[in-house]
């Protein structure tokens, strides 16, 4: 059984279909890119997936399970995790805290109102960031952070459910070029070892074909060529409609 | 049949001077992002301006339209002074100073009609060409009413034409849209926004004109106009003109017939109504989902607290002080210093949705209120002793905040102040009218202290003990995890939300406990004053702890209490002295507001922990 299946999935806004009957798949473990030019239907197939908008049409199931039409927060519970395009964090919180929060979470602790958070799995919280390689910055505040590192936190949150499949919304945005490939190193590393599934969009094309194992390629709200990265590089038609475009290029 | 029409032509006539506010409120808005309170003061001035002018020219059809014209052009005058003077400061700032600047005003318009215009009620002299009877089926009703149903569709016509037929409607409707685009592309956005706002200033000014034949002019009509233009611009739908419209009539017909046909529940139906549109339509009938994307949080947020030594050790230091006052201090200190906690109390509550929720209530007394309502209510209806009462306090005003805030939370930002409002407003009508439970407007007298806790040192204890208890308890619950997942929500809530926090519920809760906390204060307050009124739900508590929270600091841990010593010393000092307290209270405001926007604590102490930014 895959760990993603997406079948028929369709949205519209108005009379624009953003996303016009979709199906893919992704495997536990596996590392699959999503590209497409603008308005192709990336950000709209992503927030169907985590809930954020609620689908016209088709399925979504998780592990065996439709998780089509819930909350991002019910989703988040059956194990997809993500990451925003700009990096979100907590910024009146310290760096340590927002792991912690996204831990008690998981736990379902939310509702504590008596112990103080600060003792609360400080220890479980240190070990993500020492993963994501920032132990050392635990007790500054957030907003103190370079935008790379706030990225690298929020790989760190969202790891904190154990997840099964982890989206990634454009990973490397807003990063600088020299510290990319360090930062997908250590995502891929993180969900091989955990043989978590990851879903990403992306525009860099050398982080989608150095990092994607499979790349879906979405046109105008329809998926228009799937495979792996050499096969998508040659294909014809995409060569046409995306790269021929050269906005995708920097 | 023929009750049925005359009665809805009646309330046709009445949606006019709603709409005529409404949609000036709804414009202003759209394009500044401003809710303006001082909306209902600029109604207020409109029908007392049409009464001078009226009464200037003589009187009858010439001086009515005389005045209707006057009224427009001094509103759209007034609005120049106070965009220029005050809004155009302010366009960056937090919407919750934005909101607290604008009553400002209205205390500024409250006091200036007073000495201008007298305590009296003035009503228009009858005007005959106006009050000409027009017979329907049967029934009576004056011309002028049919004058008013006309103005309403042809107002909406004429602005409809003026924003999509001139360049400036144009510009009007792309600041609306997208503020940054249109100031990209060169327009000088002063002058758009001050003409929009002189033009929502000149039709307030109409509607208060037109209102004066059916009502004389008093100085309640501002807060109670304001309420009543929130709840049609929260469910008409933000920046739709046609949907203040289409509410205005709702209310106003609801209203017409509830008056006739239960005027017990007339306002709980309206509440009913609201609520039911909201729920199944959050952004109002015709509203769109948040035109201006999701609403930034009120404040720029600290981290969280870490000086944790030195403030531990100034607190205990400070209780060990007040511990002792009673040991020198008379009676009277005494009171106002219980009254000081109480008030700390409720700021620390408000405080606690506000700072850490991100959450702007502008109706925070109805708990409050509810607190001393549902204590002084125990006590003459129940005989319950002042513990029982004590207790009651905060299940009624938590109950409240339970119910209320369901639908509240459901909305953010400026749309959330006015819903909270709106809620209070109607609680305060509630206490206002049921004469037989609440006593209305003479109040619940006799509600004293147990014997043990009567005079001034033992009250005095017993509200240190029980404020400091539920301020503690506040603390707790914000630094507990509960605390944090609601600053998660405030900080950026779709990443809470993809974490797996319930935002919607955190804030529900933090919204109740925070009712809950502000009632345990009202119960106190009932019995320091012996007495409780309908003023304790009113619109000007409610600011009354916001400026306490402003004063001493939205984001500092003794702020409430600053806030509420210097707050109450400040009023007994000058209320004492002048009459202008009002006036005085919304100089402090805008002094806070353009010049301390940290509170007292964050001018004097500086940033926390420098460097952090």
């Amino acid at each position: 059984m895959s760990l993603l299946v997406v079948e028929g999935l369709r949205k519209a806004f108005g009379g624009v279909r953003a996303v016009d009957g979709i199906s893919f798949r992704v495997e536990a473990g596996e590392s699959v890119a999503i590209i497409g030019s603008n308005g192709a239907g990336k950000t709209t197939c992503f927030n169907m997936l985590c809930g954020q908008l609620k689908p016209d049409a088709g399925r979504i199931m998780l592990a065996g399970r439709d998780i089509a039409g819930l909350s991002p927060h019910r989703i988040w519970r059956r194990g997809l995790s993500r990451t925003f395009q700009v990096a979100a964090t907590f910024r009146s919180m310290r760096v340590r805290e927002n792991v912690q929060l996204a831990l008690l979470s998981h736990r379902r602790r939310t509702h504590g109102l008596w112990r103080p958070v600060v003792g609360l799995p400080a220890a479980e919280a240190d070990a993500l960031l020492a993963q994501v390689g920032l132990a050392a910055r635990a007790e500054q505040p957030v907003a103190a952070l370079p935008y790379a590192d706030r990225k690298r936190l929020e790989v760190a949150m969202a790891l904190a459910n154990a997840p099964r499949l982890l989206l990634l919304d454009e990973p490397t945005a807003g990063v600088a070029a020299g510290e990319r490939r360090a930062l997908m190193d250590l995502i891929s590393d993180l969900v091989r070892t955990r043989n978590i599934g990851v879903l990403f969009t992306e525009h860099d094309m050398d982080v989608v074909f150095g990092h994607g194992e499979r790349v879906i390629v979405l046109h105008e709200g329809r998926l228009v060529a799937e495979g792996p990265p050499e096969a998508i590089r040659a294909d014809p038609i995409v060569r046409e409609i995306y790269l021929g475009t050269g906005e995708q290029t920097c | 049949m023929s009750f049925v029409v005359v009665q809805a032509l009646t309330g046709l006539a009445d949606a006019a001077s709603l709409f005529l506010v409404a949609v000036g409120l709804s414009l202003v808005f759209g394009v500044s992002r401003i809710v303006n309170f001082a909306h209902g003061s600029f109604y207020m001035l409109g029908a007392y301006a049409a009464y001078s002018a009226s009464a200037a020219v003589g009187g009858g059809l010439l001086g009515f339209v005389a005045g209707a014209a006057t009224a427009t052009a001094a509103l759209a005058g007034l609005g120049l002074v106070v965009e220029v003077g005050l809004l155009r400061r302010l366009y960056a700032a937090p919407e919750l100073l934005q909101l607290v600047a604008t009553f400002a005003v209205v205390l500024l318009v409250q006091d200036l009609a007073l000495a201008v215009w007298g305590p009296e009620d003035l009503l228009l002299p009858r005007v005959p060409a106006l009050s000409e009877p027009i017979i329907v089926l049967g029934h009576r009703l004056p011309l002028y009413d049919f004058v008013l149903i006309a103005l309403g569709p042809l107002v909406l016509a004429g602005l409809w034409l003026l924003l999509s037929r001139t360049r400036w409607g144009i510009l009007i409707r792309a600041a609306t849209e997208d503020r940054e685009m249109v100031a990209a592309l060169g327009i000088d956005q002063r002058w758009l926004f001050t003409s929009v706002f002189c033009l929502g200033a000149a039709l307030a000014g109409l509607g208060g004109a037109i209102h004066l034949p059916r009502e004389p002019a008093n100085l309640m009509m501002d807060l109670g106009i304001i309420a009543e233009a929130f709840v049609v611009v929260v469910v008409g739908g933000m920046g739709s003109m046609a949907g203040a419209y289409l509410a205005a009539v709702l209310i106003a017909e609801l209203r017409a017939f509830g008056i006739v046909l239960f005027p017990e529940i007339t306002l709980v139906l309206l509440f009913a109504v609201m609520a039911v549109i909201l729920v199944v339509r959050p952004y109002g009938l015709l509203g769109r989902p948040d035109v201006a994307g999701p609403q930034p949080s009120s404040f720029d947020p600290h981290p969280a607290s870490a000086a944790r030594q030195g403030l531990r050790l100034a607190i205990v230091a400070g209780l060990v002080g007040l511990v002792a006052v009673p040991l020198f201090a008379g009676g009277f200190t005494l009171q106002v210093m219980s009254e000081i906690f109480i008030f700390a109390l409720f700021a620390a509550s408000l405080q606690f949705i506000l700072g850490i929720g991100g959450m702007i209530s502008f109706g925070h007394a109805a708990y409050f209120g509810l607190g001393a309502y549902g204590a002084a209510l125990a006590v003459h209806h129940l005989n319950a002793s002042m513990p029982l009462a004590l207790i009651a306090a905060p299940l009624v005003g938590g109950l409240g905040a339970l119910v209320y805030g369901w639908f509240c939370v459901r909305l953010s930002g400026v749309y959330m102040a006015m819903l909270t409002l709106a809620f209070a407003q109607i609680t305060w009508s509630v206490a206002f009218q049921w004469y037989d439970f609440t006593g209305g407007d003479n109040g619940i007298l006799g509600v004293w202290p147990a014997p043990w806790a009567a005079s001034p040192s033992a009250f005095y204890y017993l509200s240190l003990a029980v404020v400091t208890i539920a301020i503690w308890l506040l603390r707790r619950i914000s630094a507990a995890p509960f605390g944090f997942a609601l600053r998660a929500g405030r900080d950026a809530g779709d990443r809470a939300e993809a974490l797996g926090v319930d935002v919607r519920r955190q804030r529900w809760l933090a919204f109740s406990v925070a009712g809950a906390a502000a009632a345990t204060g009202g119960g106190l307050y009932a019995f320091l004053k012996g007495s409780v009124f309908p003023d304790v739900l009113a619109i000007p508590m409610s600011v009354d702890g916001l400026v306490m929270v402003l004063l001493g600091g939205i984001d500092r841990a003794l702020g409430p209490l600053v806030g509420a010593a210097t707050f109450t010393g400040l009023k007994i000092t000058i209320s004492s002295a002048t009459d202008l307290w009002r006036s005085l209270l919304g100089g402090i405001i805008i002094a806070v507001v353009l010049i301390f926007p940290r509170g007292i604590l964050g001018t004097v102490g500086g940033q926390r922990r420098g460097g952090a930014k």
